[in-house]
């Protein structure tokens, strides 16, 4: 989980350049490379049987990882919003906890965060107020990455936020808006296109580090190879299609990104 | 004699002297080793032990020390003892140790591994060095659980990849299992169980006590063991200069009383502070 990156690509496709110079090296050879990887391993899972069985174990474990990645990921962003405001906030007592919150989940690694959440806040949670969901592994999870992220949105936000020249915020006010309207028509709606894209870069790494919830026995797609691989203890197969699945998840992610980007760069000055 | 020539003599006397007792040392070895002569000598090598720590009595990292402890170090120390060779025991993850053993990270696996056919298949086990049988591991005051068949609505907890495991899912096929929860090592299966998560875990009944030990008054067995396996040391596969040292210092371990030793000081004994 890199710091937050707001830095946008402007656009550079060049359109109606196809065939100059440039192709050769603008065209993206990357992709061809993992494009001609993928088909070599769809072909191989096609003829190996032993292939075929461990994508078909594992494939409703993709969207086990890809549920507890976007549930967690909106909690983040929530969170994230809330702990950037309060940041901002001249008032002490939401800025405190906010930063309070930023620099101690940021602080503590996500693995940890998880097993504690897991294991001693949310268990000490069911107890005291009687609700079930405290109980639920996947409720836990998303818990558990949600509020680890959230602190990392926030600085996403909040350097979105702070990217928006004063004068735009001086001008709402001076036009007699208050403070939260001036966030909410005119501050907010331009950081948007400085956010967007790392926030979803960081969807990206949620993807990935959705991983950890292996741990407390989720059953995602780690969880579901360790599992494989205890029965058939064949763990080249497995791990091999458990970081094929990963790839084209976080892949197919990245190239939505990008798209992101593209959109975020259009009508920049 | 001139002084140069005293020089020489005298260095060559240093010589002889200093190699005649180098020889005497070696010769003074002698003697040990033909007292282990029915035994294998491996000649003093290093062999690097694989253990994952998390399973006392047999493995666990002690509190004040931070060294691992246990039976199964114990156990190598014995058998190195009688086979000349120098233990190096290493904690690792369950996960992935038997790979790690095969791929030639380790020479040997001694973490409480039972024998299966299963794994007989990619891997060499020793003769049984202890039988453990499994048991239900549940919290000090549960009144619905009294043995392995009051599961079926339960939910239950085991290390992921072990014969608890294994067992654990094949009960759960035949419907006497309600929900299994999996976790990379057995401390976190136990937590489960006095977070109230889960309501047992299946579990070797000397790793239980082990817990039982560890958690004072929170935790007892449903029941007696159910099931009887005996634990065996992993080599790798075609390996049997080590599997038949191995079994030469178990089996006179087990004839002169130090398994029956180790037995009481772990099993009997231990109280882990």
């Amino acid at each position: 989980m890199a710091g937050p990156s707001p830095q946008v690509n402007p656009d550079v496709s060049g359109q109606g350049r196809l065939l100059s110079v440039g192709v050769l090296e603008r065209a993206p050879w990357w992709a061809l490379v993992l494009l001609i990887a993928g088909v070599f391993a769809f072909v191989s899972i096609r003829r190996s049987p032993v292939y075929l069985e461990t994508y078909q174990f594992l494939l409703p474990a993709v969207f086990v990882t890809i549920k507890l990645a976007l549930a967690a990921y909106v909690v983040a962003m929530v969170l994230g919003l809330l702990a950037a405001l309060g940041q901002i906030s001249r008032h002490p007592i939401p800025s405190t906890i906010a930063r309070l919150y930023v620099e101690v989940v940021r602080g503590v690694p996500l693995l940890v965060q998880l097993i504690y959440i897991a294991f001693v806040l949310t268990p000490v949670l069911a107890d005291l107020t009687g609700i079930r969901w405290f109980r639920n592994d996947m409720v836990r999870a998303v818990l558990g990455l949600g509020i680890g992220y959230g602190a990392y949105l926030a600085e996403v936000y909040r350097a979105g936020i702070e990217s928006i020249p004063r004068g735009q915020g001086e001008a709402a006010r001076s036009l007699g808006m208050t403070p939260w309207q001036a966030m909410r028509h005119i501050i907010l709606p331009q950081a948007i296109r400085v956010i967007l894209p790392p926030l979803g870069n960081d969807f990206v790494s949620m993807l990935k580090d959705s991983s950890l919830a292996s741990v407390i026995s989720v059953t995602e797609l780690t969880y579901s190879g360790s599992l494989l691989n205890a029965r058939t203890f064949r763990s080249f197969e497995t791990y091999n299609m458990v970081a094929l699945l990963y790839l084209i998840m976080t892949l197919i992610g990245s190239l939505g990104v990008r798209g992101l980007e593209r959109w975020a760069g259009k009508g920049k000055r | 004699m001139s002084r140069r020539s005293l020089w020489v003599l005298s260095s060559i006397i240093l010589i002889v002297v200093f190699g005649v007792a180098a020889c005497q040392q070696r010769q003074a070895q002698q003697p040990g080793a033909t007292q282990t002569g029915k035994l294998p000598d491996l000649g003093g090598r290093t062999i690097r032990v694989a253990t994952d720590a998390t399973y006392p009595p047999f493995e666990v990292v002690d509190k004040t020390s931070n060294q691992v402890i246990g039976y199964d170090v114990d156990l190598i120390n014995e058998i190195c003892r009688l086979v000349n060779c120098k233990p190096e025991v290493k904690n690792a993850k369950w996960e992935g140790i038997f790979p790690a053993l095969q791929k030639g990270d380790y020479d040997a696996v001694l973490s409480g591994v039972t024998i299966t056919e299963e794994r007989e298949k990619t891997m060499d086990f020793t003769e049984a060095y202890i039988e453990v049988g499994q048991v239900v591991l549940v919290r000090a005051d549960e009144t619905r659980i009294n043995s392995v068949d009051d599961l079926a609505d339960k939910v239950v907890a085991v290390q992921i990849g072990t014969t608890n495991d294994e067992l654990a899912t094949k009960m759960q096929k035949e419907g006497k299992i309600k929900q299994i929860k999996r976790f990379p090592s057995f401390d976190l299966a136990v937590r489960s169980l006095l977070n109230k998560d889960a309501d047992a875990v299946i579990i070797d009944s000397v790793a239980a006590s082990g817990y039982m030990g560890t958690n004072p008054d929170k935790l007892k067995a449903a029941g007696e063991k159910f099931t009887s396996e005996g634990l065996g040391i992993v080599v790798r596969e075609g390996d049997a200069t080590l599997q038949g040292a191995f079994n030469a210092a178990l089996a006179e371990l087990k004839k002169n009383g130090t398994l029956d030793r180790l037995y009481q000081k772990w099993m009997v004994e231990y109280k882990p502070s």
